[in-house]
């Protein structure tokens, strides 16, 4: 043990009162700026994000990229392919194709024609299969029906059963759905929030009498609620947004009061309570920055429920009336020609799975990001 | 040396972050005699959890992992040992008591079916008969109803009953090491003396050996044979308690001595260790208690000390025992302190008030 | 405990017949009659028809009529299908609703509370990582999306299962696994996340001390644990897999209530509406009642709470 030697000079006493033993090694961060760092670098999040904003300009701008309007009917180009230059091998080169089988190769030929109107002049065959070899005689038909109809321009998603340009309308019906994404964050704010805070905030009589009226409505369902208030209301957007008022905001408004309520009686608060701080101070200090994150995290998660409200209600005909176009009713429509022409459910369909993957992707990283127990 | 039950050699666990490495424990070593109580004390976060986790492999891993060193127990390394060998080794001859009693019971199952869970595995009784065990532990451990109470679950006991429920699923199987992290942090005070009577009294009659972690002096003067001093994970000093209590050596040690209220200082003031203890994450060059000490010498920032030897039983990791360092004599207040101890405790079998 | 129960009956009568109430004034007062669609009919026959269903009574006595009626059992006559009674119509139909509705509730938590156990053993594994992805895909995208592509791609192009309609276990394969798809999600999610909660929680150190085995660990001392708050998701998707029936009914044409319900919705067919709103708001408030009192039984803690 004794074998160091360590130089005699080395045993002299320093002064260690200004070394750096308090000195704190992390920079300190507000509970602002350490979710905001944390939020960005959750990369789920930021492409949810990114998503969003993307969706977001092409609802306000992608109506007016070609000339197309909303309600432009046009039954000689009704349900038209997709078709934009350069994407062909995304299957959007304005063709439909099919395959056809039969007994013999003949017959299949004949019946692949047939399939397109045997407009042999557009139509490019195809054999996939001869029949040689036992099997059923199997041949594709491609159908160019932008060269059959003669029309120059292009539609990139193509066109609805009456020939309405679906690029235009998948853009209008997303512009719906986030403008119930926005309704229902406003509501979940201006409604859920003081609701519950004054409910919890004021207790008491007060709190009693708003927490009956909230069992009440809490033991209809929404769904019940909402087709009830269409019904007096006439389907239409004013319709789904009284609704989503009356049913949108009592989830929230459980539980900020619940967390009022909790926060009230902690001890920070009645530190300065004692410190002698008014109601409006501990209101604006401790209860509304602490309730904060809970709201931000519950609004966002708030905001897919009501989109996919909105579509329901719109697919099952509660919704925006015809000829409005919104991602329900689209997708509606999509159904009734789903085996010949997916094209008309597909993109409506990829636009409101991807507004509603992004804002839960998106609200999934902000709980992360708010939750205090995550924090290292 | 025939009587070591455990030897720990230059252990020293990590935990992976994202911040890099921090290394909890670095190079711990002591030993164990059958049948003895060592304490190990220290303040939160200096490693002496971990250490004792470690020794039955359960801290998480990832992202701990015990880095190097061996922990031999009568003579196998456990350090080594697969998870399926260490299930065979927890519970039947190594168990722990843990801290909070509120949390460390399963609450959705019946008390007796958590104490009974290690009998009928380790030692293959029967239903009836690992019953009949229980109620024989929890009367041992100063539950009256056993037979009755044994069937409740944990929400129905009192945290102090709690905590003799934790003692008895810990003695269970008669385990020849018992650690006891804590154990008496989370109760009221005079909870915590019953289980701590609880725990001597139980030491007598099993002679199974323990480990002791605590951060109260108190506890340690009353409990235990031998003292290790444990700071930013290595021990810093190790003795038996008359060791430690008459004649501390390492400054560190002065300052958990003086840090202790005792009931005839009334005119002085507690003696406290400035700052706080260092970053894991980089541990600072030399010896870590330097920035906090106020006897630091120069070779305390470029050099750690080795452990120093004091008596046959005493060591102490710090340069002041250096034949080079200058004679340094506890502080004032410590001193007084220590002599103070000497009335009151009168010795490691003192009382408990 | 049996204090409690009467309590929530009272509580649960209390509400529906406050829905009962509702359903039955907003009926009143909605735009648009049965007739409307029949404007060929003479003002005499219009007459005949009115007081054939009592329509021409004043309000407060049909109010009182129908709610006799209701605690009865009788929910009136269809507008649409002459001469059938309501409970009737709902009575034939519910064998399907009820089929999809269980199977996709059993088949949707079971899946889901592996693929989340699995994705907490793997904690950050590829596993974590792909079944994490797969439940917010599933929680995301809505049902009847879902449906589209079950019906397009395994219905019509790989014909494995019928498109569409009612007769025989196989065409309840499609329209079950779309419905079953959410609850599969966010049982996986909540399983997941309850799950990692338990396993670090002090207990199952204790347990891990006491030398138990992995598999003991996990299922005697974890499961059951991060089980009992799961219990509190089934009664969201419960209710939401009622919503998923409206549309999944209709696009694979089950016929069952939520079927019917929408073609009410669009003939104006007011007794149908209000028997199946009044039989959705029952079954709402029962399913939460059943889960509450389940909830009280599993776990001990609540379960001696009450009980003192």
């Amino acid at each position: 043990m004794e074998n160091h030697k360590p130089n005699k000079d080395l045993f002299v006493p320093v002064d260690t009162t200004d070394t750096e033993s308090e000195k704190i090694t992390r920079p300190s961060l507000s509970f602002w700026q350490d979710s905001f760092i944390r939020l960005r670098k959750n990369v789920g999040a930021m492409i949810g994000l990114a998503v969003l904003v993307i969706l977001t300009l092409l609802a306000i701008f992608g109506p007016y990229l070609n000339d197309y309007g909303v309600y432009e009917q046009d039954l000689s180009r009704s349900k038209m392919p997709p078709k934009v230059e350069g994407l062909g091998w995304l299957g959007m080169d304005g063709t439909l194709s099919d395959v056809q089988s039969a007994d013999t190769l003949e017959q299949a030929q004949s019946k692949a024609l047939m399939r397109f109107n045997n407009q042999e002049d557009y139509i490019e065959t195809e054999v996939v299969n001869d029949g040689s070899n036992g099997e059923q005689a199997q041949v594709r038909a491609t159908y160019d029906v932008y060269a059959a109809k003669d029309i120059q321009e292009n539609y990139w998603f193509g066109t609805d059963g009456l020939g309405r340009d679906q690029w235009t309308r998948t853009w209008m019906g997303t512009r719906v759905s986030l403008y119930i994404a926005f309704l229902a964050a406003a509501i979940d704010m201006l409604i859920g929030v003081a609701y519950g805070g004054i409910s919890a905030y004021y207790g008491g009589r007060v709190d009693n009498v708003m927490q009956r009226i909230i069992e009440i409505l809490v033991g209809i369902p929404n769904l019940v609620l909402v087709i009830l208030m269409i019904l007096i209301l006439e389907p239409g957007i004013l319709s789904i947004t009284i609704a989503l008022a009356i049913a949108g905001w009592i989830a929230m408004a459980r539980i900020v009061r619940g967390q009022v309520l909790k926060l009230k009686n902690q001890e920070f608060v009645l530190a300065s309570r004692t410190l002698g701080a008014k109601d409006s101070r501990i209101l604006q200090r401790h209860l509304i920055p602490n309730v904060l994150g809970l709201i931000i995290i519950n609004t966002m998660f708030s905001i897919p429920s009501a989109i996919f409200f909105e579509a329901f209600l719109s697919f099952i005909g509660l919704g925006l009336p015809t000829p409005m176009a919104s991602l329900g009713t689209l997708i509606n429509a999509g159904f009734q020609s789903l085996q010949i022409y997916p094209h008309i459910l597909l993109f409506p369909a990829v636009v409101i799975s991807l507004i509603m993957i992004a804002f839960n992707v998106l609200a999934d990283g902000l709980r992360d990001a708010f939750d205090p127990k995550m924090r290292e | 040396m025939e009587n070591k039950l455990l030897e720990v050699k230059d252990l020293h666990v990590s935990f992976d972050t994202y911040g890099g490495e921090v290394k909890a424990v670095r190079g711990v070593n002591f030993d164990l005699n059958k049948g003895e109580t060592l304490a190990i004390v220290g303040e939160s976060g200096s490693g002496k959890s971990v250490t004792t986790k470690a020794l039955m492999q359960l801290i998480p891993m990832p992202p701990g992992r015990i880095k190097q060193g061996e922990i031999l127990f009568e003579g196998r390394d456990l350090a080594k040992m697969s998870d399926k060998q260490m299930q065979k080794i927890r519970g039947k001859e190594i168990s722990m008591i843990f801290q909070d009693p509120m949390t460390s019971l399963n609450p959705t199952m019946k008390v007796g079916n958590q104490i009974m869970e290690g009998l009928i595995k380790h030692q293959k009784m029967s239903k009836p008969q690992a019953s009949k065990r229980v109620v024989e532990l929890l009367e041992l451990v100063g539950i009256t109803d056993a037979e009755n109470r044994m069937k409740q679950y944990p929400h129905q006991f009192s945290g102090g009953m709690r905590q003799r429920v934790v003692v008895a699923i810990a003695l269970a199987c008669n385990p020849k090491l018992l650690i006891a992290d804590e154990p008496t942090t989370a109760l009221d005070v005079t909870i915590q003396a019953q289980i701590l009577e609880l725990m001597k009294d139980i030491q007598k009659k099993t002679d199974s050996a323990t480990i002791f972690i605590t951060h109260d002096l108190g506890v340690v003067a009353n409990v235990a044979d031998r003292v290790a001093v444990m700071y930013a994970g290595k021990i810093v000093e190790v003795g038996t308690v008359d060791d430690i209590f008459y004649n501390p050596k390492h400054p560190y040690t002065w300052g958990l001595l003086g840090s202790m209220p005792s009931l005839d200082s009334e005119d002085e003031e507690l003696y406290a260790i400035p700052g706080s203890p260092p970053d894991l994450l980089n541990p600072p060059k030399g010896d870590a208690f330097a920035s906090r000490n106020e006897y630091a010498m120069k070779i305390d920032l470029e050099q750690e000390p080795p452990m120093f030897k004091v008596s046959d039983t005493h060591y102490a990791a710090t340069w002041l025992l250096h034949e080079n360092a200058p004679d340094i004599d506890p502080p004032a207040a410590v001193k007084k302190r220590m002599e103070g101890m000497a009335k009151t405790s009168g010795g490691s079998e003192g009382e408990q008030r | 405990m049996t204090r409690y129960i009467i309590q929530r009956i009272i509580y649960l009568i209390i509400t529906m017949f406050l829905i009962a109430t509702f359903t039955f004034f907003l009926m009143k007062f909605l735009p648009g009659t049965p007739l409307s669609a029949a404007d060929k009919l003479s003002e005499e026959q219009q007459q005949v028809v009115l007081e054939k269903y009592g329509l021409d009574d004043p309000v407060p006595i049909q109010y009182f009529n129908y709610m006799v009626n209701l605690v009865q059992g009788d929910l009136g006559i269809s507008f649409q299908f002459d001469n059938r009674e309501v409970s009737t119509i709902i009575m034939e139909r519910i064998g399907p609703s009820m089929q999809l509705g269980v199977q996709a509730m059993v088949i949707g938590v079971i899946l889901g509370m592996l693929l989340g156990l699995v994705s907490a053993i793997y904690h950050n594994g590829f596993m974590d990582y792909t079944s994490t992805f797969l439940a917010v895909l599933g929680q995301s995208i809505p049902s009847f999306v879902f449906a589209g592509l079950l019906q397009f791609y395994i219905g019509v192009k790989f014909g494995w299962f019928p498109v569409a309609l009612w007769e025989g276990w196989e065409y309840t394969v499609l329209p079950t696994a779309s419905l079953a798809i959410f609850p599969i999600a966010i049982a996986a999610r909540f399983m997941r996340t309850e799950m990692l909660e338990v396993m670090g929680s002090d207990y199952i150190v204790t347990a891990r001390a006491k030398g138990v085995n992995k598999v003991g660990v996990v299922f005697k001392h974890g499961l059951r644990n991060a089980l009992i708050p799961l219990i509190t998701v089934l009664g969201p998707l419960a209710i939401s897999l009622m919503t998923g029936s409206l549309v999944i009914e209709n696009i694979f044409a089950v016929p069952g209530i939520g079927e019917q319900f929408v073609k009410a919705i669009n003939v104006n067919d007011y007794p149908i509406i209000m028997g199946t709103t009044l039989l959705l708001s029952f079954m709402f408030i029962i399913i939460i009642l059943i889960i509450d009192l389940l909830y009280g039984v599993i776990d001990p803690r609540i379960r001696l709470a009450e009980g003192e």
